[in-house]
């Protein structure tokens, strides 16, 4: 008996009782969309984060405050706290690495409610150097950037994202305040690529550096951006500036990394995150798998006498085995399928609807095809066994 | 061709009951054996050992020169499938499949060539071809019966082994069923039926009479 067959009787079996069968491939649907659903979402953000971090050129090289761990991941708490690094230690840098090149920018983050009449709105403001624009991508769309000269005579001007500007309804000429300090806007832009996938960013203010400073009352950084001369040289360069800066810090209270660096952090978590997912979801498809297991017992004790004028007509027990193993597999593989399917239609939404722009890879639909194979062979094996091994008189006595 | 000898099998059921007691069988090639005895007496354990559904807890079975015991799971599937065709009293059909392939079932087990051309001459034989698309509920008693007979002889098999095969028919029907078996056997097939109607035993070559899982009467007619 070929396995065409197989597949033709299984089909006909599961067709037979099709609301069991519904019944029962539900808790394979549900654990495949959720494997599905997660791991796209998962390598959405790992795409969306990698797309960000190509943005950067390859020599571009940044420090962070607060010392890295062994294996290179920096310290996220260190970045809530005051930071360890200086203005002075970018006048120094460009003093004693001669490795990176003259321009050098930097971020100083600063708090305070972004505030227009009556209209008030949280978000992130930033106080930048014009280059350090390469950490947030953006892409002015009316008015004007700050210049070199608006941030040597600490002007007090700013540009917003689009999305910030709609809710404080605050149009280019308009002044709007900071806190307690009033600015005027000067530019909008959008945000081409976000690394953070909270609204945080979406809605940001940037500043002149100096400026951000002055109103922080502190000459702290928290963002220093460098390029090294040329592409062959940014581990030489990396090294350069972490010795340089740690002679004048004493301690290396700070971390150096190319972009490339925080992408491997990022998917070092997101894999980590992956495998959670797969494990978490393990647990539904092996509710599911029992489920599939139950009602193949079920169908097993219901066609006894099937299986009894099978094996009279010469069927052996492989036969009969393969036979309810492919039916079983047939269930799991079609609920995988809906699963996969169902995944599908809430990515789209997702991506749609939502920042997430969710990924459904090959891997992920071979993974859960996979599951559900495995799944049907696990949950099928002992009732198909069980089916093999029936007495033939006994099973076509059976009423 | 078939040699039985000395099979013993037990039930226990409550107490243990003896369905064979040393039962001692030939059956040559050509016969058309009936089989009669009151019901219990082991007459349909006697053709399930016969055509390898069952086995016996002591004695000896060779089919040809194969010895049953020495016979794995497989093989024995395989003779089911190549030697003998069963035809049961309450047909055994597969419900909500068509005749044609209920016919055609033997044939796929026993990966045969020419199927299909085996499935329609067989269905032919018993006058079904028109309702090869019919499931077995479509069908009457006796077509259903022709049906099987027609699976039974699908693989060309050398032996029938018919359990009651008109036991759930009327009298009218009965006698169409026995006359196909009767063509059956005219054509070559060994013919072996179990029956507890006297009536049927006038088709037979052979009567072995049954009591109490021994064999009391057998004799040529």
């Amino acid at each position: 008996m070929g396995i065409l067959l197989n597949l033709k009787t299984a089909l006909k079996s599961l067709w037979n009782n099709r609301l069991r069968s519904f019944l029962t491939l539900l808790g394979i649907v549900i654990g495949v969309y959720a494997v599905v659903t997660l791991l796209a979402a998962a390598q959405g953000v790992q795409n969306q984060i990698g797309g960000f971090v190509e943005d950067f050129g390859p020599r571009t090289i940044i420090i962070m405050p607060g010392e890295s761990d062994s294996s290179g991941t920096p310290n996220f708490a260190a970045q809530a706290a005051p930071s360890t690094l200086v203005v002075d230690d970018i006048s120094y840098l460009r003093q004693h690495a001669n490795l990176i090149e003259d321009t050098i920018d930097y971020a100083v983050f600063i708090g305070g409610l972004a505030a227009h009449g009556d209209k008030k709105l949280t978000g992130m403001p930033v106080g930048i150097t014009p280059g350090a624009e390469e950490l947030f991508s953006i892409k002015i769309i009316a008015g004007r950037n700050f210049t070199q000269n608006d941030l040597t005579k600490k002007s007090r001007v700013l540009v917003l994202s689009e999305a910030a500007a709609e809710k404080l309804a605050v149009k280019v000429g308009e002044t709007m305040n900071i806190g307690r300090d009033q600015f005027k806007v000067i530019g909008l832009f959008e945000v081409e690529q976000s690394l953070s996938i909270s609204s945080a960013q979406g809605e940001m203010f940037l500043i002149p550096a100096p400026v951000a400073n002055e109103i922080n009352r502190s000459p702290q950084v928290n963002r220093i951006v460098v390029h090294s001369k040329t592409v062959e040289d940014v581990d030489k360069a990396i090294a350069q500036v972490e010795k340089v800066l740690t002679a004048k810090h004493g301690t290396t209270d700070f971390t150096v990394m190319k972009p490339s660096d925080i992408l491997k952090t990022v998917d070092q978590i997101i894999n980590v995150l992956k495998y959670m997912v797969i494990g978490i979801t393990s647990i539904s498809l092996l509710v599911g798998g029992i489920g599939i297991m139950n009602i193949m017992l079920v169908t097993v004790a219901e066609r006894t006498r099937e299986i009894g004028i099978r094996k009279a007509v010469g069927a052996t027990e492989s036969a009969i085995m393969l036979q309810f193993l492919i039916e079983s597999v047939v269930l799991t593989v079609i609920g995988a399928l809906i699963g996969i399917g169902l995944a599908s239609v809430t990515s789209y939404l997702a991506a749609k609807f939502s920042p997430l722009e969710p990924l459904i890879t090959t891997q992920t639909i071979l993974i859960a095809v996979a599951m559900g194979v495995i799944a049907g062979v696990i949950f099928g094996l002992f009732p198909a066994i069980r089916a093999a091994r029936k007495n033939p008189v006994a099973a076509l006595k059976y009423e | 061709m078939l040699e039985l000898k000395n099979a013993t099998k037990r039930f226990t059921d409550g107490e243990v009951v003896n369905a064979l007691d040393g039962v001692s069988i030939t059956v040559e090639r050509g016969e058309f054996v009936g089989i009669i005895g009151p019901s219990g007496c082991g007459k349909s354990t006697l053709l399930y050992t016969l055509g390898l559904l069952d086995s016996t807890d002591e004695g000896e079975y060779r089919i040809g020169d194969q010895l049953a015991d020495e016979l794995t799971r497989k093989q024995r599937a395989k003779l089911r499938n190549k030697k003998f065709g069963f035809v049961f009293q309450s047909f055994n059909l597969l419900a909500r499949t068509s005749s044609y392939d209920n016919v055609i079932l033997p044939l796929l087990y026993g990966q045969t060539a020419g199927a299909a051309t085996k499935t329609q001459a067989s269905l032919e034989r018993v006058g079904l071809w028109n309702k090869r698309k019919n499931w077995p509920n479509q069908l009457s008693g006796g077509q259903q019966q022709r049906v099987a007979i027609a699976r039974a002889l699908v693989n060309e098999p050398e032996i029938i082994l018919a359990d009651e095969p008109t036991g759930n028919l009327d009298s009218k029907t009965g006698v169409e069923i026995m006359n196909l078996f009767k063509e059956i056997h005219a054509k070559g097939t060994t013919v072996v039926m179990v029956t507890h109607n006297p009536d049927l035993l006038k088709y037979a070559t052979r009567i072995i009479e049954m009591r109490d899982g021994r064999i009391v009467r057998d004799e040529n007619v």
